[in-house]
């Protein structure tokens, strides 16, 4: 009996160092692919002016979509945030989902807001929407005021009001670069026939100098929980999402900033009011319903640094958000499980659902049975010390190698961190985030699947601490 | 007691050393990157600074100036070019001509003209930008024959800096490329036309004049110059032309040029059967601001299209008193939604007073 479940165990170690090399072997493949990527990207930037596509008539109208909920500590400044973006013709439409603070009294002052006829008339079923406004101060504001029906609902009224043919949602809370719009639209205009939905890169905005709702200077965080996000955003974006992107076999772009042809986002019925990933779910369902009509089509990330998000600064908040995540991207994975070496699917099918399934839905849970198992054989004497020193250096230097690449691609590129100072404590975190972030992250992602396999629903509540003056 | 076999022990060890390599040469690589990018920043600041007294002087028209720029070093024309590129771009008239003289007389713009046929898209896109910038006339024909041949994404570049470099062959090349290329989105040639200011409008007007693929871009064009001689032109398409683009870009730019005589027609666009056209019209009205419109605006609020009729309220609005007492009509006694508008429409007048 014992020497089953021995041999059960030691298995299980082998299992999870096989994992630990897969997973970095797939980051260090999406990180070539992004280097190559990026080296393009940067060559554009040489000769590609944005003033090209502010001064032409022809850029197309867009419509940003600011979904808030209890956001009145920070809705004034967000809002003049993105009215003040540098884009040619723009319309903003806050959608205030039944808020149960100040939000909508807030903007009405701030805004001198009157009640307007504007038609609702879109495809996408939402809440009962109770007003409409306008503002007299600003031609380009409109406010939606409507039942609390959630984050996807909102942005589904918005959908519904918006008359541009491209709509970019973006979060309440986030701080915006003033050339956001025109970087992330960008793509669009050099290939509007094919560019169906645009992700920019989201940055940790904690311990940024925020002046008037924009960062005036990137600064590092002096805690260490922002920091090691600060990491994990760095190869996360840099390194796996514009690799994918490069072979458009992206299936997730943030929902802090995100375009998408409201051609399209309407066709597949706009949000999911149902799931807590709702900003996978429509880039997975936009996928499905372009492949299922064999469009030509391109879902494409930008790697330039289009806006500042505040991390969770505490754990209690980091869990939830974690657990969250996990929770919708298994929801929309299993939803979306045809794509699994599905016919049609390609690089999507082939590489981007498999990594998405195996590495980042159910690794978690195998990273954390790893732990335990590698541990108890180590104090049973099942594998000698020899096998478990190997099995930590292995995952601590694989893991630190995937990171310098991403802080060195970062360094090649945008240089937001250009002392001497911030690449030393970058690389500091990107080694100690191996010895208790991970694992931690990966305890909360647990949670996150637990709570998935359990079918709990709702969102957890975020409190905000304001973004400064 | 080990569970591992001698071999694959021997495995792990590998990968082991293998990934704490990995880490430890990227990290180097890291260090020496920012070392050595500083100081290359710092040198080329220095070289900057070596030449910047001779493009003043270059500016300021003193002769042999062109002769201090020239190259010594190393990396010199790059910063040169640079240096010139960013002049360039910064001022116009005979200063950038003499600007575009250097270029020339240091060898920069026949530097640029090989790269246009080098094999990387990037290097000829980034020339045709250069060349945009400091080309002149000898830039053109190298130009044109690379737009042949270009087929990639460079293609814009290349249709951008013949616009910049306003000149009358360049010209009727972006025309032709309006009136026929169909592969090509009009956008990057419209600009390019844009920015040839007047000296395009001779040819616009023919294009605008008989229905042809770039017919709605040139009339939005000629309205964007407030070309005034293409008021006939589009009072013909607005009625005419069975393309609703081409109405609606007759509409937008009747509105911009503002002139009386586009009228009649605008008010006939108001009964057009695209929703979109009829909302462009009640907007030109707006800038054509004639109180003779009052009436049929009034009739739009009714349209079944909303943006219509929040264009013909915005309009009404626009037409001095006779609108505005129209609208205090139907801000007292219309019914729901058109008071609604009506209202909205008189508390925007009341905060730009």
């Amino acid at each position: 009996m014992i020497s089953w479940i021995r041999a059960y165990i030691v298995a299980v170690d082998w299992l999870v160092l096989a994992y630990f090399v897969g997973l970095h072997g797939m980051y260090l493949l999406f990180l070539l692919l992004s280097a190559r990527e990026l080296k393009g990207y940067m060559s554009r930037l040489r000769y590609g002016g944005y003033d090209l596509f502010f001064k032409n008539p022809e850029t197309p109208t867009v419509t940003v979509l600011m979904p808030a909920f209890n956001e009145a500590v920070n809705i004034a400044v967000s809002v003049r945030g993105v009215l003040n973006l540098n884009y040619p013709s723009f319309e903003v439409i806050v959608i205030n989902d039944g808020s149960s603070d100040e939000t909508l009294a807030v903007l009405k002052r701030s805004f001198e807001l009157i009640r307007t006829e504007r038609s609702m008339e879109g495809a996408v079923a939402t809440a009962p929407v109770r007003a409409v406004y306008r503002s007299l101060t600003t031609p380009n504001l409109t406010v939606i005021d409507k039942d609390n029906g959630g984050k996807s609902d909102s942005l589904n009224a918005g959908i519904n009001a918006a008359r541009t043919p491209y709509f970019c949602a973006v979060d309440a809370d986030i701080v915006m670069e003033e050339d956001a719009l025109l970087r992330v639209m960008r793509p669009i205009i050099e290939d509007p026939e094919r560019v169906v939905a645009v992700g920019g890169i989201v940055r940790v905005a904690n311990g940024c100098r925020v002046v008037h709702g924009r960062v005036a200077q990137a600064r590092l965080p002096r805690a260490a929980l922002p920091m090691f996000q600060i990491v994990e955003y760095l190869r996360a974006f840099l390194g796996a999402r514009t690799g994918l992107s490069s072979i458009n076999g992206l299936l997730i772009i943030s929902g802090a900033f995100g375009v998408f042809s409201r051609k399209w986002a309407t066709a597949v019925g706009g949000y999911r009011t149902d799931t807590v990933g709702e900003d996978m779910e429509l880039v997975c369902a936009l996928h499905a319903r372009l492949r299922e009509q064999d469009v030509d089509y391109r879902v494409v990330f930008i790697a330039d640094p289009v806006c500042w998000t505040e991390v969770p600064a505490t754990l209690a908040v980091l869990s939830r958000q974690r657990r969250r995540w996990q929770r919708g991207l298994l929801e929309s994975l299993h939803r979306h499980r045809g794509m699994l070496f599905g016919r049609g699917y390609g690089v999507l099918g082939w590489l981007s659902y498999p990594f998405f399934f195996f590495f980042e839905g159910w690794g978690p849970a195998i990273e954390l049975l790893g732990y335990l198992s590698v541990l108890f054989s180590v104090l049973l004497g099942w594998v000698d010390a020899t096998f478990a020193f190997a099995f930590l250096t292995l995952s601590v230097g694989l893991g630190l190698t995937i990171t310098l690449a991403s802080i060195l691609m970062e360094e090649l590129t945008f240089q937001r961190y250009p002392s001497w100072q911030d690449l030393a404590r970058l690389t500091l975190y990107g080694l100690i985030e191996n010895v208790g972030y991970r694992q931690l992250t990966s305890f909360y992602r647990c949670q996150g699947l637990w709570d998935y396999l359990r079918k709990k629903k709702g969102w957890g509540r975020m409190p905000r601490a304001g973004l400064g003056a | 007691m080990s569970a591992a076999g001698p071999v694959s022990a021997a495995g792990i060890l590998l990968g082991v050393w293998l990934s704490a390599g990995a880490a430890l040469a990227l990290l180097l690589f890291l260090i020496v990157y920012k070392v050595g990018r500083s100081a290359v920043e710092s040198w080329r600041g220095r070289r900057r600074d070596a030449f910047s007294p001779a493009l003043d002087a270059l500016i300021a028209g003193a002769p042999q100036a062109a002769a201090q720029l020239r190259p010594r070093l190393w990396g010199d024309a790059d910063i040169i070019e640079d240096m010139l590129a960013r002049t360039a771009a910064a001022i116009s008239g005979d200063l950038r001509d003499e600007v575009v003289r250097a270029a020339s007389e240091l060898g920069l713009t026949r530097r640029r003209i090989r790269q246009l046929r080098s094999p990387s898209i990037h290097d000829r896109a980034f020339a045709a930008e250069r060349l945009g910038l400091l080309g002149g006339e000898e830039a053109v024909p190298p130009l044109l024959d690379a737009l042949s041949r270009e087929r990639s994404g460079a293609r814009r570049v290349i249709i951008r800096a013949l616009g910049r470099l306003r000149s009358p062959r360049a010209l009727s090349a972006l025309l032709r490329l309006l009136e026929y290329d169909g592969e090509l989105p009009g956008a990057p040639v419209a600009q390019a036309l844009l920015s040839c200011g007047e000296a395009a409008a001779p040819d616009l007007l023919r294009t605008a004049e008989a229905p042809c693929r770039g017919r709605a871009q040139a009339l939005a064009l000629l309205g964007q110059m407030k070309i005034l001689d293409a008021v006939p032109i589009l009072i013909e398409a607005m009625s005419e032309d069975p393309n609703p683009a081409v109405r609606e870009a007759a509409a937008q730019a009747a509105g911009r040029l503002a002139h009386p005589d586009a009228l009649h027609a605008l008010r006939g666009a108001l009964r057009d059967g695209a929703p979109r056209v009829r909302a462009q019209a009640a907007w030109a009205l707006g800038r054509v601001a004639d109180p003779a419109a009052a009436e049929d605006l009034e009739s739009a609020l009714d349209d079944s299209d909303w943006w219509t009729r929040a264009r013909a309220a915005e309009a009404l609005s626009r037409l001095g008193e006779t609108g505005l007492e129209r609208l205090r009509r139907l801000a007292g006694g219309a019914d729901g939604p058109k008071r609604r508008l009506a209202e909205e429409m008189l508390a925007s007048v009341e905060i730009e007073r």
